[in-house]
């Protein structure tokens, strides 16, 4: 092999592509991915394209930027019940019900095969409705919304918590992270300094955003994080004159790895779903978002332990021995260096991560833990369906989307496994 | 060896520690007042006199330890009291909180709400006409309403609302003139620096979680919300059914699948293997709660199969012989357990096939063959042993799953399992139970850790502890 023309994404590309299945699930969760990003306009109460009153709008394109907040819904159309009004001209969408619109006509599980009350077939409920009349080909369309945006949420925070501290303790083990001791035993106290001041000043804003929703709620955690660190780092910069004195100063090391390891076990210790449904019980107002984070939060401890284990391999290769020649810092050494040739096991974990995510939520929402009644994901519409015996629209639909999207992101992590095996290599 | 359990053991401890302040943190920042929760509820104590009210209400309080500092040590500003949780209800404590950290002057804060309470105390002995009685109802109200109002803008209106209230029930007398210059006194006096300052405050020993742990280890695991009876009442007779059914779920797990994984591994390639291989893939990605609805669904129903019972661990009758009384068991039993088997089944089947293919390249069976071992020998006697050792690090791994999974599993086919319970405790906000049964199953978990590495320890003989 020329060493200029090769390419190890473009090889693992190749080796991936072999294993049929898996590129098989890999197209369809892309497919399954582009339903998800285009829900609201495959699927939606309100048209893609109306002429109303003389003027122009694509309410169901509008509808994204309202969910991002990025614009208001004007006055007059705001308590618009679209499908009443009389339109000079209009487009609806491919699915023209929303995943929480009652169509009361057509309520009380009518069945896709069933007659149902509608003008023509153009507004036929594909998939059947549930109790309140709600179509479940939108609740199957929107939950892909929800279930992809769960999966990839908490297997980002995964990934960045486990990668983190699994390259930490991985690289330093116990005795090469050299602190001076002075700073080892003050640390004990700047510790709770930094908490005073990032957490518990700021507990009643922070409460205060939990009120108002999760997401400001998180968003305040996560800026008091920020301060904590910032707090705890101005201290240590702080105590650096002291260093000099020399029995201060002489290097103990710190465990590091004893450390990380010690939190992995009492984060596995607790079955996940039972720690959400704990935190949950807490939280005033569920919603998908705690139960994205937290699944993200529980799930880390599998990819910070492959990381470290690969760690503990790429530390002992020439190349890093080259590195501490250079003299490059820690810093640059592992992230430059050390890290991209960790990252194998990580790719196969967090294809592994998205079903295992998914099925949490699924299984959660199916419990009616955590998601707010309105919210309609798979786990919910499979609920609704367990009232009815005969409603098998309600009970297999969500059940086979679950099974789809869980049995694919699996083969991918297969596929992944086979393609980054160093010894298929030629 | 020895040390290297010993060691193991000693680890274990501090963790079951962390989990156990993890539970604690939880418990203490569940909302609502458990004095209020727990106590005497009927109507005839709601509407008692409000003196032997807050008297059961401190007994209470006591009973559960609430009187105590949290933890053995606290940081809080200097602005805030190391005392505060003298206060007795909770309500108004957490009230007094958010006013120290809007004003930071404990002093007046502390002088404003004792005028609040001189006031209820005033109130409460005013004996009025029956036309004025409504007003002083209302009075009532208002005053309850100022112990946890915060906002300025609130409490201002609250006031003025109260002040109006008193010029009709006693023109001539100024009730509200010490609460308001109270009020003012705190808000012009404001001192909000000192809310920027840590303070530290070491408590002692007799505090809640001292007492809550010590408590733990001799049984007692707190009182429950929702039953009002002790929580430990409630889970031992919850324990067993799931003990049961993680056990023989765990034990059919491997009986079945370490012969399947063997026998696939050894026909690798076959269309037997491939078979095999797909049909565990796919029974270890269908998600058991779908998977349970489709069976209760089409197999217990009288209009498709009605072939098992739907509900419960048995429904024989009372003078049923011990052989039937063990059948209708079973033949509850079947569905559940195979939920619960069949993906942990498909998870250790699929590594038992992994493990025997790396073994089967090894030198040794090769050597094996080369000896003229007969297959049989080969596999069974060779190759198995060693590809069991990775395997039995996976029992502790599925554990926490199989708590997990029983959560949705007990709940559908109602069996009264500790999942049910914490189900039924998450929907009833039952926060003792929920927190007890999470500690519960992290002890389980680690337990179920301690033994597989123990475990591997010795069935390993070549791995030596000894070494760092």
């Amino acid at each position: 092999m020329s060493n200029d023309k090769f390419s190890y994404r473009k090889h693992v590309w190749q080796q991936f592509k072999k294993n049929r299945p898996a590129l098989f699930a890999f197209r369809f969760i892309m497919v399954m991915l582009a339903v998800a990003l285009f829900a609201n306009i495959i699927a939606n109460d309100k048209p893609l394209y109306c002429k109303y009153k003389g003027s122009t709008y694509f309410p169901a394109f509008r509808e994204y930027a309202v969910d991002l907040g990025i614009v208001q819904w004007p006055q007059d159309l705001l308590n618009l019940s679209w499908k009443m009004e009389e339109y000079d001209g209009v487009v609806w969408a491919p699915v023209p019900y929303g995943a929480s619109e009652f169509d009361f006509m057509n309520d009380k599980y009518r069945s896709p095969f069933d007659e149902q009350d509608i003008q023509s077939t153009r507004w036929h409920h594909w998939l059947g409705t549930d109790e309140q009349g709600r179509d479940v080909l939108s609740g199957v369309i929107h939950g892909t919304q929800t279930a992809f945006m769960v999966g990839f949420v908490s297997v980002a925070i995964t990934l960045l918590i486990g990668v983190f501290l699994g390259a930490v303790a991985g690289y330093y083990g116990d005795h090469d992270l050299k602190i001076s001791r002075v700073r080892f035993w003050l640390n004990f106290i700047f510790l709770p300094i930094a908490f005073f001041y990032g957490f518990q000043l700021r507990s009643y804003i922070i409460s205060d955003a939990f009120a108002e929703s999760a997401y400001f709620g998180f968003g305040q955690i996560f800026f008091s994080f920020f301060l904590f660190l910032v707090v705890l780092f101005v201290l240590n910069v702080l105590l650096w004159p002291l260093k000099k004195i020399p029995f201060l100063g002489t290097k103990v090391s710190l465990p590091v790895d004893l450390l990380i390891n010690r939190v992995i076990e009492v984060v596995v210790s607790v079955p996940g779903l039972i720690l959400i449904m704990a935190v949950v019980a807490v939280i005033a107002k569920p919603s998908i978002f705690v139960v994205m984070i937290l699944i993200g939060l529980m799930g880390w401890t599998g990819i910070a332990r492959f990381v470290r284990a690969e760690m503990l391999r790429v530390k002992k290769m020439e190349f890093m021995e080259a590195a501490k020649a250079f003299a490059y810092s820690d810093f640059r050494s592992i992230v430059k260096h050390a890290l991209p040739n960790c990252m194998t096991p990580v790719f196969i974990a967090a294809a592994f991560g998205i079903a295992g995510a998914i099925l949490t939520e699924s299984t959660l929402s199916f419990l009616g833990i955590g998601v707010a009644p309105e919210d309609v994901t798979w786990g919910s519409l499979l609920n609704a369906g367990r009232s009815n015996q005969h409603a098998h629209w309600l009970i297999l639909t969500p059940g086979i989307a679950i099974f789809i999207v869980v049995t694919f992101f699996n083969l991918i992590g297969e596929g992944l496994t086979d393609a980054l095996d160093p010894r298929q290599k030629k | 060896m020895l040390k290297y359990i010993l060691k193991r053991i000693l680890f274990f401890i501090p963790t079951l520690l962390v989990v156990s302040l993890l539970t604690f943190a939880l418990g203490v920042n569940s909302p609502g007042d458990p004095v209020e929760v727990l106590m005497d509820n009927s109507e005839s104590a709601k509407f008692a006199d409000q003196t032997s009210r807050r008297a059961d209400y401190m007994k209470m309080r006591k009973k559960l330890n609430l009187d105590l500092p949290v933890f053995y040590f606290g940081v809080s500003s200097i602005a805030e009291p190391d005392t505060l949780y003298k206060i007795p209800e909770k309500l108004h404590r957490e009230n007094l909180e958010r006013f120290i950290s809007m004003y930071g002057n404990w002093p007046q804060v502390s002088l404003y709400y004792t005028q609040v309470k001189a006031l209820e105390s005033a109130v409460s002995g005013m004996v009025v006409t029956d036309s004025l009685k409504d007003q002083l109802i209302k009075v009532r109200l208002l005053i309850s309403e100022l112990y946890y109002k915060y906002d300025p803008s609130v409490v201002k209106s609250k006031h003025e609302q109260l002040s109006d209230c008193f010029h009709v029930l006693h023109p001539e007398h100024n009730y509200m003139k010490e609460l308001t210059t109270s009020y003012a006194a705190m808000v012009d006096g404001a001192t909000v620096w000192k809310n920027y300052f840590p303070s530290f405050h070491w408590y002692g020993f007799n505090n809640q979680y001292h007492i809550w742990i010590v408590n733990l280890f001799k049984g007692d695991f707190g009182i429950s919300y929702y039953k009002k009876q002790p929580v430990i009442d409630m889970i031992s007779g919850r324990m067993l059914p799931t003990l049961l059914f993680s056990v023989l779920s765990v034990l059919i797990a491997f009986l079945v699948s370490i012969p399947l994984g063997v026998h696939s591994a050894v026909n690798k390639g076959t269309a037997k293997d491939k078979f095999y291989t797909i049909a565990l893939f796919v029974f270890y990605s269908l998600p058991s709660f779908w998977v349970a609805t489709l069976l209760i669904n089409y197999l217990t129903n009288a209009e498709y199969l009605d072939w098992f019972p739907v509900k419960g661990l048995e429904d024989a009758a009372d003078d049923a012989s011990f052989g039937d009384r063990m059948l209708n068991y079973l033949h509850h039993m079947i569905l559940p357990l195979f939920c619960y088997t069949y993906a942990s089944f498909a998870f250790i089947s699929r590594q038992m096939r992994g493990s025997m293919l790396q073994t089967l390249g090894q030198d040794y069976i090769r050597t094996a063959w080369a000896k003229g071992l007969a297959p049989k020998q080969v596999y069974w006697k060779h190759a198995v042993r060693n590809s069991l050792l990775p395997i039995i690090t996976l029992v502790a791994s599925i554990f926490p799953s199989l708590i997990a999974g029983s959560v949705v599993i007990e709940y559908l086919f109602t069996l009264p399992g500790m999942g049910r319970l914490a189900y039924e405790a998450e929907v009833s906000k039952d926060y003792p139970v929920i927190y007890i049964i999470m500690l519960f199953s992290a002890v389980l978990t680690l337990v179920g850790y301690l033994v597989a590495d123990i475990l591997y320890a010795v069935v390993d003989p070549r791995i030596s502890y000894n070494k760092k």
